[in-house]
């Protein structure tokens, strides 16, 4: 990558003084830092970015990841199959892989190609809180809906949204529109829901970088805790329950920050999604009123379905995807836009740098991270909320989402849907959505010339 | 389906125009780049209809099996199974550009090679099965639910997979005609003991007719497939005609598709995954026990492409311009290509039992073996690729 050049400097300002900008700045902004994971850092660009193993991985680490991979992206099937590793699928399930939500390792669109509602999950609860502090699940449908079921298993339902459009303007004058979701459940196959039932919509993110963040000290994240300022930003952490250390700790992971470890995330996810035990999680997901499901067989061998050196290379996998490397990282453009994102007080909670401490991989140790997350929780306003709490996150808060390889999520997995349940069709229209303790910032990127809004945008390109 | 990975510390190799000349038209006896990229279009085609053809006979056999089942018509069926694959294995190192074979059909998710060739299979979802005591549930799959689906045809199974309207396909293909064949591989070695029988009208099996149906319909199924990939590949198809004309574009796929089968997948993926695991069921062509000849002629049939060459056929290849522009690494490429070739011919029978074991045992130490040739190869066709000023990645998972 070469630095910038006199051309750069000269049509830098070209554009500026066609545009009017209102913010200007003399001098040249210095070249970004282009290593967003640090020494976890991908050069990849291309379709494949999100899949790349972070680097000097030792012998055991690198057979743990050719194994992960293979775990995240075969399907399961159902019991019994001769591939009793792989067996097991369901009786009820969302997915039969890993990777068919987070298709090369990144987020599938919510929709498949005959426009099935496919690529989201919908969490559902009732009312009160579980023994463990979490969401209260349904009784009879739990705390996830499956579409899906194996042969001769009735799926719990299917979801299903409808768009309404809603116009608005830029302070300039220009028009958008942002399409508000309505969610419903066609069929439920086992009976009415309960009273008061909560549906919580949630695409699966991109899953790289998840090593950086697991090894983010938990005082750096507290740090950042703090009183609302100026502009109503504070931020909260969740703390929830985590299984394996049978003790209430922070979590990190998740839309709402629900989950304390990536491990926990990805057991969670066998069960819940595809419907895969495993050690930390050794009971199915069929409740007792579910007859089929319960005569299902099993895959267990003997006590549960994923092996626990099948448990133990996904979760390395899950910790060892690096991040993609910031692109054009001395386009003044893209720049301004950094300084923009700054100033808007978007960094308020995308925050730009963060490190980790100890980890057990040479590459996620002790680095300098680019995130943009505080991994805190913020209330985003009435018109994000799935008015359903998750531990100590209220109906309206939500984690702060990483920012790193956003830029490249077109290119990677073919759509640009954004927020937690994809309503936002690009980046632009995920800043307008923000509420709550981002209307500040929202409402300085609306009242933005074009000018300022398109190079703030050019800098989400680059992550 | 089989994705590939890749190692943050890529293999950059940045030549761009600075040898793009090296291997241009005036070297080696006029071979130019152009023509490299039509002579493996015109063997990609020649190898899709073969498989055609192969696929066809097969389902010859599968008629001849059919209407008088028993152990001889059996044994013939599923040797002509195995002869099936013949040719398609050798096509399998183009893969991962987004081609013919492996791009998303009609811009969905799903794709020709995950219904034709995806592994593992959802025997349950087609038939009975054995639980894990070695009980058999007789009741299980679409061949014994008649109540699922009256008629079992390929309409019918499509809409059944359609509920689950996924990419992974996983009850259809060559692995399901396996199945099919030779039931499911249970003990420690050795192929599925599936009985003659299973298909005799009034034997002792529960819905013979339903399962050569399902038999039929998934044999059909492979050749509707590999009609399609091949007509992409048809002189005068649009796929066919922008491939020759993107000369430098397709260079790049063919590489690109080469090193990553050698290293990504059938490296990584098919040897390498079984084993860290151990596990039998972690290989292709489980249920025949016949994984080996499969990865044989895999490693063949990249060889060939880099060779340009397709049976007796020898045209112009990617050697021709490597050895233009540096005849030692082009002679080093071939060696790798025929060392991984070596190494899994050496690796020995069954793959399942050769996994097993101590890492200093000498079916483990072979495997071993054939995997550093696999990375090395991948590594080269790297290399190989930048020697005639085209950039591809290689995935690097030790680095």
């Amino acid at each position: 990558m070469t630095r910038g050049t006199g051309l750069v400097f000269c049509s830098f300002f070209a554009v500026l003084a066609c545009s009017g900008g209102g913010a200007s700045s003399p001098e040249q902004l210095p070249p970004a830092d282009p290593k967003s994971g640090g020494a976890a850092t991908t050069l990849d660009d291309t379709s494949q970015a999100y899949g790349n193993s972070i680097r000097k991985l030792n012998d055991e680490q690198a057979g743990l990841f050719s194994l992960g991979h293979s775990v995240f992206s075969r399907a399961w099937v159902t019991a019994p199959a001769t591939t009793d590793n792989l067996d097991g699928l369901g009786p009820l399930f969302n997915a039969r892989a890993c990777a068919t939500c987070h298709s090369k390792d990144g987020r599938s669109a919510p929709f498949n190609p005959t426009g099935a509602l496919l690529g989201m999950l919908f969490r559902l609860s009732v009312p009160g809180t579980a023994e463990n502090g979490g969401p209260n699940p349904d009784p009879v449908y739990g705390d996830q809906l499956r579409p899906f079921g194996i042969l001769g298993v009735p799926g719990d339902g299917t979801p299903h949204v409808t768009y309404e459009e809603l116009p608005g303007n830029y302070g300039d004058g220009t028009a958008f529109s942002l399409q508000r979701p309505s969610y419903s459940v066609d069929g439920w196959n086992y009976g009415k829901p309960s009273q008061g039932l909560m549906i919580s919509p949630r695409t699966g993110p991109s899953v790289i970088g998840l090593g950086l963040l697991e090894a983010v000290p938990e005082e750096e994240i507290l740090a950042n805790v703090h009183p609302p300022d100026a502009d109503g930003v504070h931020g909260t952490p969740n703390y929830v329950w985590d299984a394996e250390q049978g003790a209430t700790v922070l979590g990190r992971f998740g839309w709402k920050a629900n989950q304390p470890s990536t491990l926990q995330q990805t057991a969670g996810a066998f069960v819940g999604d595809i419907g895969i035990t495993s050690s930390l999680f050794r009971s199915g997901t069929c409740s007792p009123s579910m007859t089929a499901c319960n005569a299902a067989t099993s895959g267990a061998d003997p006590d549960f379905e994923l092996s626990d050196q099948a448990f133990r290379s996904v979760g390395f996998y899950m910790r060892s995807l690096a991040v993609p490397a910031r692109r054009d990282i001395d386009d003044q453009i893209a720049l301004q836009g950094e300084r923009l994102f700054t100033k808007f007080g978007c960094a308020s909670c995308h925050r730009t740098t963060l490190h980790t401490g100890a980890a057990d991989a040479d590459a996620l140790a002790n680095q300098t991270i680019h995130p943009y997350t505080d991994l805190l929780l913020h209330d985003m306003g009435p018109e994000l909320a799935d008015d359903r709490p998750d531990y100590l996150a209220s109906g309206s808060q939500w984690r702060t989402p990483p920012l790193w390889g956003v830029g490249l999520l077109q290119k990677v997995n073919q759509h640009s849907f954004l927020l937690h349940d994809a309503r936002a069709r690009g980046f632009a229209e995920a800043i307008l959505w923000h509420g709550g303790e981002g209307v500040t910032a929202r409402e300085n990127f609306r009242l933005a010339p074009a000018n300022e809004r398109d190079a703030l945008l050019k800098f989400l390109e680059s992550l | 389906m089989f994705v590939i990975t890749r190692n943050s510390l890529l293999c950059w190799v940045l030549v761009g125009g600075l040898l793009s000349g090296c291997g241009s038209d005036e070297a080696n006896a006029g071979v130019s780049r152009a023509e490299v990229v039509a002579n493996y279009s015109a063997n990609l085609y020649a190898a899709y209809s073969d498989s055609v053809l192969d696929e066809q006979a097969f389902q010859n056999e599968v008629s001849a099996f059919l209407a008088e089942p028993n152990e001889n018509t059996l044994a013939n069926v599923r040797a002509s199974w195995l002869a099936s694959r013949a040719h398609y294995m050798l096509t399998e190192g183009a893969r991962f550009y987004d081609g013919p074979i492996d791009g998303p059909i009609d811009g969905g998710q799903s794709n020709h090679e995950a219904l034709l060739n995806s592994w593992p299979l959802d025997e349950a979802f087609i038939d009975y099965a054995a639980l894990d005591d070695g009980v058999v549930n007789e009741d299980l799959g679409i061949v014994n639910m008649p109540e699922k689906l009256p008629e079992i045809t390929a309409e019918g199974l499509d809409s059944l997979n359609g509920e689950n309207a996924e990419p992974e396909n996983v009850s259809s293909g060559y692995h399901a005609v396996e199945f099919l064949l030779w039931g499911q591989a249970l003990e420690d070695v050795g192929p599925g003991k599936r009985p003659a029988t299973d298909y005799l009208i009034d034997g002792p099996s529960k819905n013979p007719d339903r399962r050569a149906d399902y038999l039929n319909v998934a044999t059909e199924g492979i050749i509707s497939h590999l009609k399609d990939v091949r007509d992409a590949w048809q002189p005068s198809a649009d796929y066919r005609v922008g491939f020759e004309k993107n000369v430098e574009q397709s260079l790049t796929h063919i590489f690109t598709g080469l090193a990553t089968f050698s290293k990504g997948e059938l490296g990584s993926q098919r040897i390498g995954a079984a084993y860290g695991s151990k596990n039998r069921h972690d290989q292709h062509d489980c249920f025949s026990s016949e994984t080996l000849v499969d990865y044989e002629r895999d490693a063949r049939g990249v060889q060939a492409m880099y060779l340009g060459s397709y049976g007796d056929h020898d045209g112009p290849g990617l050697d021709d311009l490597v050895k233009a522009a540096d005849p030692k690494l082009d002679a080093d490429l071939k060696q790798k290509l025929q060392a991984s070739i070596d190494a899994i011919v050496a690796i020995p029978k069954p793959f399942e039992d050769a996994i097993a074991g101590d890492d200093d045992s000498p079916g483990r130490k072979a495997i071993q073996a054939a995997l550093t040739a696999l990375y090395e190869q991948g590594d080269t066709f790297g290399a190989a690729a930048a020697a005639i000023g085209i950039t591809i990645t290689v995935d690097d998972p030790e680095e």
